[in-house]
C-alpha cells in the first residue's frame, strides 16, 4: 500500500470495539468500545493533516473526510460528531474544542 | 487464464444482501496468493448456467461454499438450493470424475452459525464447516485460516488482512469518486469489475 498517504481508519475489530488505524501500520493506534469514541480518537492525526476515513462494519467506507475539510470545516462528521460530542461532553471534554484549534 | 491449482470456485448467494461478504472473501482469496472463480465474473446470456458451473468446477482445485443463506428467510419461502446443488456437483467431480487431479480438491464449506448446514444436509457431516455468523471479519479469518490448513503457510494473519482490506475498500472508494461513481454505485460495484480492480491492486498496477 503507498506508504506517503497519510489517512486515518476507523475500522471494526472481530473481538468487538472500534480501531484507531493509521494506513500503512501493522497494529492499531488504540481500540475503543464505539466507533464514536474511536472518531474522538483519532482527532490528533486529523489535527497533523490525515485524512479520516470511518468505516462501516463491513469495511465499506461510509465518510471519507479530506483533512483540508476538515481543517476549514471543524470535522462535520454528520450523525457521528453529535454522538461523539455528547459522548466527549459527558468525558468533560469537547469535541467542538479540537474541531477550533485548526 | 490461472492454474488449476490457485483457482478457488466461489459457490454463493448472488443477493445485495450477501455482497458484502462476496467483497471481503473475493479480497481474502487474492490476499491468500489465489484467484477467485465465480460464476459472475462473466455474463453472456447463450451460456447455460449450470454448464459455466461445471466449467468453474473443472477448472478449480480449491472450493469454497457458502451455505449461510440456504435457510429460507420466512414462512412460506423455499430453501434456497443452488448452493446445495452445486456443493454437490463439486463433491460429485471430487469423487467421480475419470481424472484422478480431481481426487485432490479441497473444500470450504461456510456456515452462518455452528451445526447449521447439518440440519438441512443431515447426510453429510460438516464437522470441518466453518461459521462467519453473517460477519465479514469473521468470514475472512475462517477463509484464511483454511488456506493455511490446506498448506499454504506464508500468508499474513487475519488481522492483517482485514486492515488491508479496509485500506483497499478505501482506495477503490476514491478512485471511484474522482471517475465520477456515486455512493451507491461503488457499493454496488459490478463483481468483474471488482475482481478486475483487485487483480490490478495486487499485480503492482
Amino acid at each position: 500500500m503507498q506508504a506517503d498517504i497519510k489517512r486515518v481508519h476507523i475500522i471494526s475489530r472481530i473481538n468487538g470495539g472500534w480501531a484507531v488505524l493509521k494506513q500503512g501500520a501493522s497494529r492499531a493506534v488504540k481500540v475503543y468500545p464505539t466507533r464514536e469514541e474511536a472518531v474522538l480518537g483519532s482527532y490528533p492525526f486529523l489535527q497533523l493533516g490525515y485524512d479520516l476515513v470511518i468505516h462501516r462494519k463491513d469495511g465499506s467506507v461510509e465518510q471519507f473526510k479530506k483533512a483540508a475539510e476538515t481543517a476549514l470545516s471543524g470535522v462535520s462528521l454528520d450523525g457521528l460528531e453529535k454522538k461523539a460530542a455528547t459522548k466527549s461532553r459527558q468525558n468533560g471534554t469537547t469535541i467542538s474544542n479540537a474541531s477550533k484549534q485548526k | 487464464m490461472s492454474s488449476f491449482d490457485k483457482n478457488v470456485f466461489i459457490n454463493c448467494p448472488y443477493d445485495d444482501e450477501y455482497l458484502p461478504l462476496l467483497k471481503s472473501l473475493i479480497f481474502t482469496i487474492k490476499a491468500c496468493g489465489f484467484h477467485p472463480r465465480i460464476a459472475l465474473e462473466r455474463f453472456n446470456s447463450a451460456e447455460v448456467r449450470l454448464q459455466k458451473i461445471k466449467q468453474l468446477i473443472e477448472e478449480s482445485c480449491y472450493s469454497i461454499h457458502d451455505l449461510s443463506r440456504i435457510k429460507a428467510a420466512k414462512a412460506g419461502d423455499y430453501f434456497r438450493l443452488n448452493m446445495a446443488l452445486e456443493l454437490g456437483m463439486d463433491i460429485g467431480c471430487r469423487d467421480y470424475h475419470p481424472n484422478p487431479i480431481f481426487r485432490d480438491k479441497k473444500l470450504l464449506v461456510l456456515e452462518n452459525e455452528r451445526f447449521s448446514v447439518q440440519k438441512g444436509l443431515s447426510d453429510m457431516s460438516f464437522g470441518d464447516c466453518k461459521s462467519h455468523e453473517g460477519s465479514e471479519e469473521k468470514l475472512i479469518k475462517c477463509v484464511r485460516d483454511w488456506f493455511y490448513e490446506t498448506g499454504t503457510k506464508k500468508i499474513k494473519p487475519a488481522s492483517a488482512i482485514w486492515n488491508d482490506f479496509n485500506v483497499f475498500m478505501t482506495n477503490l472508494y476514491v478512485e471511484k469518486i474522482e471517475q465520477g461513481y456515486k455512493n451507491e454505485e461503488i457499493d454496488h460495484i459490478l463483481i468483474p469489475e471488482y475482481i478486475d480492480w483487485i487483480d490490478e491492486r495486487f499485480n503492482g498496477k
